[in-house]
């Protein structure tokens, strides 16, 4: 009796199984494309993930990831007591919302101001002239960016002539961060308007026409139409955005841009913890506490943003 | 039609398949072949070494650019000569200037040290961690078997580097005496400049302050523009050598002893003294408002452009006769030579002036305890050669009979002229190997080298700028008070805080807008929150045992 249940529970719950791998088997030579791609994942982001454990370890070279002994987590507290610690947060977040607040914005409203040009040739002229910075890394970008701020370069040389004071706006912490936003936005706003232009081309353009016949302007057809053609999408990218905080803040700028002269408003937790490591030569098991602590205030973000999205009335990426 | 479609998926798939696989089989420069899969025995005997030197062994260097060093296998004449005598196959692990520190900190973690690399980081936490986990070994107890090692580190700089009885490195002596530092840390100055604005040879910290300020403010290249500043320097980091005017102890590291105490040169009361003085400077507008922002060459560009009346920088023919390669792609009066002249650091408060020194090598050979001790054996002969005179001769001047000859007891530089640009032939052009086994054990060292060679590659009026001032310096200046027992010691709580970049701070502290005491107090303050006070206490404990 409790064997015929077992095999009766067995044959139903096996039916839909079977079904799934003949449609997977039918759909095999797709299955087999996807592989390698769900290789990639599970060997390079999914499997170094139990690397992660050191920060509660004391890590011991000789003994590896598996065999250093557990610490207690005493990475965790040396970290919440470091004065450093706190600040360099505290610069990580003013960075990165001021980001979010700042920065986001500018592409969309480039991208509405794109839109409405009439002349496709002057529509791609401006798109390539303000997407070409985006392919110049910040390595290059901060070369040009040094001989143009730097004390007799090419700002100061014109602020003079026009009988203003020089700035130094590369070692001035009070307008250092506010110098990380407009290069940023001019680097990479051209960039940012893709995906929103594409949701624009993506309206049906009998709504203009429409709109058009019943006498709305430029205005209320940004408006009422282009907008909420793209809120969906800008909705989307912001959840990203947000979700992506912390390690948006910017390292590959900050680092190539920051000097000791501003560390007091432009270091980051991510250029904290490349300086602890490699030039300080800080525990690893420290710096990997750190990186945990970074990405699980990433994630609890990325679900309020998403959370708060979905309360709004918007979809939400999950 | 269906068949030839399915066939190109599977093979799309496969090859993408492979190429995924390929990715994750390759870990870095390392291959299995490379690492000796033996434990260090200390027991290996005589038999076994010799056993062992009859079979070719790999070794793999960690060396600066040691790729384009070894990459003329077949061509390059001494390497060949190298791997032919020791019976070694090289195998390049490279890395650069800006990112060594990082490659071998990864290398350690992931098990892939090099058998022998160079690297700066003796009394670390790092170094002691590596000792403390197995990543380093020792030197062998007795050296006798390679009497230039033994002599080498007999040396008082050399022998306070033992750790529990061992040496974990073998330093990469800069020359004979600690002296050979002399031109390490100094000012380059406009003397073209000093002679049209008036100014006489300065002294005191208001002289030269003075000096610089004319430079930045009088127009000294007459081009009718405020387009020039007063004193730069190399990188940031050399702002340190004007330390040397207040708290000469500063520029190299060594600890001071006040009131019968040792504290760290950081913690001297006199550091206030020369933070202060290089904010004056940078606040009074002598120092280059970019010098917090210097990378690579811009110190001594801006300097060879006629943009800068002085620099901190390496005086030393080898760095003269650089800054004199970039200044001849500007226009300029002058010639090099006759525009320039060589300060020392102003005179501290009690009047006294000081030059560089320290211990006589900068970083060290160090050995991953993967090696056994055949293979350790076959390197020291090696290290062994590279430090007899033979060798050096060799990574210096080439083979004789060929690259030079002997005059009498005149060594002759026969290299010959390069035909593209007109200068002589550099020895590395013609072996680059020299890339690496003419720094690997020890640095050249163009200070002692006979006078002909070095108007052979730096010219007479560069030779005879640096001599001329070498003998005077030596009389002179004082070099920096330096206890190399204390230096070298190592505690937990030193080893911690000799990792913390001073520079940045002080840095900070001049570019702040607050008042300079104020600033340094909080500086001071962080660094008794990461142990400085625990440092001196355990380090005065140790020297008081």
């Amino acid at each position: 009796m409790a064997m015929n249940s077992l095999s009766g529970g067995t044959t139903v719950s096996t039916r839909p199984m079977r079904k799934l791998l003949e449609r997977m088997w039918q759909a095999r030579y797709l299955y087999l494309l996807v592989l390698p791609l769900l290789a990639y994942y599970v060997i390079f982001q999914y499997l170094p993930m139990y690397g992660v454990i050191i920060a509660f370890k004391s890590y011991n070279f000789a003994k590896g990831i598996i065999g250093s002994p557990w610490n207690d987590f005493e990475h965790f507290r040396y970290m919440f007591q470091l004065p450093q610690f706190w600040h360099v947060l505290k610069n990580t977040l003013v960075i990165a919302f001021g980001r979010l607040i700042i920065e986001f914005p500018f592409p969309i409203v480039f991208a509405l101001l794109l839109h409405e040009i009439r002349s496709a040739r002057w529509k791609r002229f401006y798109q390539t002239v303000f997407t070409f910075p985006h392919f110049l890394s910040w390595i290059i970008v901060s070369g040009i960016l040094s001989n143009f701020l730097y004390d007799m370069g090419m700002l100061n040389q014109i602020l003079q002539y026009l009988g203003f004071q020089k700035v130094s706006l590369l070692t001035d912490p009070s307008s250092f961060v506010g110098m990380l936003f407009t290069t940023n936005i001019w680097k990479e706003m051209g960039w940012g308007t893709i995906i929103y232009l594409a949701a624009m081309a993506g309206i049906d353009p009998t709504l203009y026409e429409a709109a058009s016949i019943d006498g709305a302007g430029r205005l209320q057809k940004m408006r009422m139409i282009t907008w909420p053609g793209i809120k969906s999408t800008v909705v989307v990218l912001f959840i990203l955005a947000v979700g992506n905080t912390m390690g948006g803040a910017g390292f590959d700028q900050i680092f190539n841009l920051y000097n000791p002269g501003v560390y007091s408003v432009a270091d980051i937790l991510d250029t904290f913890i490349y300086r602890l490591t490699f030039y300080e030569g800080s525990d690893f098991g420290f710096t990997t506490a750190v990186g945990l602590f970074k990405s699980i205030v990433n994630c609890l973000l990325l679900f309020s943003a998403n959370l708060l999205a979905k309360r709004m009335g918007e979809r939400g990426i999950f | 039609m269906f068949t030839q479609k399915r066939k190109s998926l599977v093979i799309a798939s496969l090859l993408t398949m492979s190429l995924v696989a390929t990715a994750c089989g390759s870990s870095g420069p390392a291959t299995s072949s490379n690492t000796p899969t033996a434990s260090p025995s200390a027991t290996a005997t005589a038999a076994t070494t010799k056993a062992a030197s009859e079979e070719n062994l790999e070794v793999s260097v960690g060396f600066w650019d040691v790729d384009k060093a070894l990459a003329n296998r077949g061509s390059d004449d001494m390497l060949t000569k190298m791997e032919k005598d020791f019976n070694i196959t090289f195998k390049p692990y490279t890395y650069s200037w800006s990112d060594y520190s990082e490659k071998l900190k990864l290398w350690g973690a992931s098990g892939e040290l090099p058998d022998i690399f160079s690297t700066d980081m003796v009394g670390s936490s790092t170094y002691n961690q590596w000792i403390e986990q197995e990543l380093i070994r020792p030197l062998p107890d007795d050296l006798s078997a390679y009497p230039n090692v033994q002599k080498l580190m007999q040396r008082p700089d050399v022998k306070a580097l033992q750790k529990n009885g061992s040496f974990y490195m073998l330093p990469r002596s800069s020359g004979p005496s600690t002296d050979a530092w002399l031109f390490d840390r100094a000012i380059l100055v406009r003397k073209d400049w000093m002679d049209k604005l008036g100014i006489k040879e300065p002294k005191s910290f208001q002289e030269y302050e003075a000096m610089f300020k004319s430079f930045a403010e009088k127009d000294p290249d007459g081009n009718g523009k405020k387009d020039t500043v007063g004193l730069t320097v190399k990188l940031p980091g050399f702002i340190d050598t004007l330390f040397l005017g207040s708290n000469p102890a500063y520029m190299n590291g060594a600890w001071v002893n006040e009131d019968g105490k040792w504290l760290p040169s950081v913690a001297s009361k006199t550091m206030i003294d020369g933070v202060s003085q290089l904010k004056q400077l940078y606040v009074d507008g002598a120092l280059d408002p970019d010098f917090s922002i210097l990378k690579n060459l811009d110190g001594w560009e801006k300097f060879a452009q006629g943009k800068a009346g002085a620099i901190a920088s390496q005086v030393t023919p080898n760095a003269l006769n650089d800054i004199k390669k970039l200044w001849e792609k500007y226009e300029h009066d002058k010639s090099f030579e006759d525009s320039i002249a060589i300060l020392p650091v102003w005179t501290d408060k009690d009047g006294n002036a000081y030059r560089f020194t320290g211990a006589a090598f900068w970083s060290e050979s160090y050995f991953s305890a993967k090696v056994d001790d055949a293979k350790m054996d076959r390197i020291l002969k090696l290290y062994d050669y590279l430090l007899s005179d033979d060798g050096r001769k060799l990574v210096d001047y080439g083979f004789e009979g060929k690259d030079f000859k002997m005059d009498g007891t005149n060594l002759v530089v026969t290299l010959g002229k390069d035909e593209k640009t007109g200068g002589n032939k550099a020895l590395g052009d013609i072996y680059p190997s020299t890339g690496l086994f003419g720094s690997l054990a020890s640095w050249y060292d163009s200070f002692n080298a006979p006078l002909s060679v070095q108007i052979e590659q730096f010219g007479e009026k560069i030779v005879m700028i640096s001599n001329e001032k070498k003998d005077e310096w030596l009389k002179s200046l004082k070099p920096i008070p330096t206890n190399y027992d204390v230096m070298f010691l190592s505690t937990p709580a030193k080893d911690k805080i000799s990792a913390i970049p001073f520079n940045d701070d002080i840095i900070k502290v001049i570019l702040s807008k607050g008042d300079v005491q104020v600033d340094w107090n909080k500086v001071i303050e962080d660094y008794n929150s990461k142990g400085l006070q625990t440092a001196i206490d355990e380090v005065n404990a140790q020297m008081n045992k």
